[in-house]
């Protein structure tokens, strides 16, 4: 019985008993973007413990502030926008926003295919915690949320230039770190191969 | 615009990653929404409180009202006789003054003193003996008022005469009045109501009743904020009652099939 019957099938009668204040439709929500939204928060705050503590902020604001989404845009977009202020919002009160590596040029790697097929989601969370919070931040942001310079700029409170050459110095350290990977898992295999 | 192929790497494989919030992050949420809850409904409930303290002492004074009202009317009608008698003693004493005899004076002097005396202790035992000491005294009082008339007529003063004339009709009208006035106190305190409240203890099968009503009500809550229910505390086993519809629909297809066979042999 632990099942969930979805109650509200239609997102706006949804919406409608999330104004009410409605457990189960809370319930109903946070069974559906909770993961995903997990997700986001770790990738932003890097440790699972943090990000769990702003998913928990998140959705408290998600159903107190429930009144503020207009139905112009998706639910979801609204719920990750929401989240994402929310981990961001941490950073900041952390300062750790904007700290500054110095970088090497990177190792551009020509073909990415393998990568994609060996990497898992962990590994490259593992790979995008390594950078910087700043450089992070801004990739997250740019890559896959999708938000554009002038978004990130707003939202961070830098200019735009700033937020492009940190998206630029983050691509280049994940190049650098995405190469060490592959070269490592490579030679892993090979050694596999030469034993067996 | 193309993607950069870092960005398409990580975007989308990080962008559908769903990693399993645990249950404590619900029971936060759950928790403070609760709270919250609470705070606003506080306030209904302190003021349904409030309103229904507020009709408990009202029908409580209401109460005690109708119990003291009967006989504090009763009282009042009783007095305004009284009342009406104090005033017209002294005038009785306007002629009995001018009378000689002192004996009458004395007489008369305690009879006004007395009866507002009769008044007030009205449900002691001592009053009676005293309204039957007082009862020849009065029968003494009358030949001496009619003295003082018979002195009064020898004076032969008119205005004096119509004042005079009066007090022997009413006195023998307000005596009957007084007695009757006392007549009916010694009742008065069986008027009195007496509210006991009695506890009864709650029978057992009540507190049975009561705790399967709320054990009912538990899983009820939990159907409405979208929590598990506990069919254990209710009392009933779902997967049996699905166990035993399944054994009938089962003996109904056994059936089927049997005629279906039947039906086959026979073509």
């Amino acid at each position: 019985m632990g099942r969930i019957l979805p109650l509200f099938n239609q997102e706006a009668q949804l919406i409608k008993a999330l104004q009410k204040a409605d457990p189960r439709a809370q319930r109903q929500v946070y069974e559906k973007y909770s993961s995903r939204m997990l997700g986001l928060c770790i990738r932003y705050v890097g440790d699972k413990m943090t990000a769990e503590d702003i998913l928990v902020e998140g959705f408290m604001k998600i159903f107190d502030k429930i009144d503020q989404f207009k139905s112009e845009g998706s639910f979801e977009g609204w719920i990750r926008r929401v989240m994402v202020n929310e981990a961001l919002g941490y950073l900041r009160q952390r300062k750790r926003l904007l700290d500054d590596v110095e970088l090497d040029e990177a190792q551009s790697i020509a073909d990415y295919s393998y990568a994609d097929q060996n990497l898992n989601a962990e590994e490259l969370l593992q790979i995008i915690d390594r950078l910087p919070v700043g450089y992070r931040t801004v990739f997250n942001l740019y890559a896959i949320e999708g938000y554009s310079h002038a978004e990130i700029a707003s939202a961070l409170g830098i200019t735009e230039s700033t937020s492009k050459s940190q998206l630029h110095r983050a691509r280049t350290m994940l190049q650098q770190l995405v190469a060490a990977w592959d070269n490592e898992s490579k030679k892993k295999v090979d050694y596999e191969k030469a034993s067996s | 615009m193309k993607k950069h192929p870092v960005d398409d790497l990580f975007a989308r494989k990080l962008g559908e990653w769903e990693p399993k919030p645990s249950s404590a992050a619900w029971e936060r949420i759950q928790a403070t929404q609760k709270k919250k809850e609470r705070r606003l409904g506080g306030w209904h409930w302190y003021a349904a409180a409030g309103v229904l303290v507020a009709m408990l002492a009202g029908y409580a004074v209401w109460q005690n009202q109708q119990g003291t009202q009967g006989p504090a009317m009763a009282q009042v009608e009783k007095r305004k006789p009284a009342t009406h008698q104090v005033p017209e003693v002294p005038s009785t004493k306007i002629p009995t003054e001018e009378v000689p005899q002192e004996s009458v004076n004395k007489e008369l002097r305690r009879f006004p003193t007395t009866l507002p005396d009769s008044h007030d202790q009205l449900a002691n035992v001592e009053t009676k003996q005293k309204t039957a000491e007082r009862e020849p005294a009065k029968q003494v009082l009358d030949p001496t008022v009619e003295i003082a008339y018979s002195e009064l007529d020898k004076k032969a003063t008119t205005p004096l005469e119509e004042n005079t004339s009066t007090p022997p009709n009413t006195h023998p009208a307000e005596r009957p009045e007084s007695t009757l006035a006392l007549a009916p106190t010694p009742e008065k305190p069986e008027n009195r109501t007496v509210i006991a409240r009695v506890e009864v203890p709650e029978s057992e099968d009540e507190a049975q009743k009561s705790s399967r009503f709320l054990k009912v009500l538990r899983q009820l809550k939990n159907i409405k904020e979208g929590e598990e229910v506990d069919w254990k505390e209710m009392g009933i086993n779902p997967k049996k009652m699905v166990a035993r519809a399944d054994a009938r629909l089962k003996s109904e297809e056994e059936k089927v099939s049997k005629q279906y066979q039947n039906l086959k042999e026979k073509l």
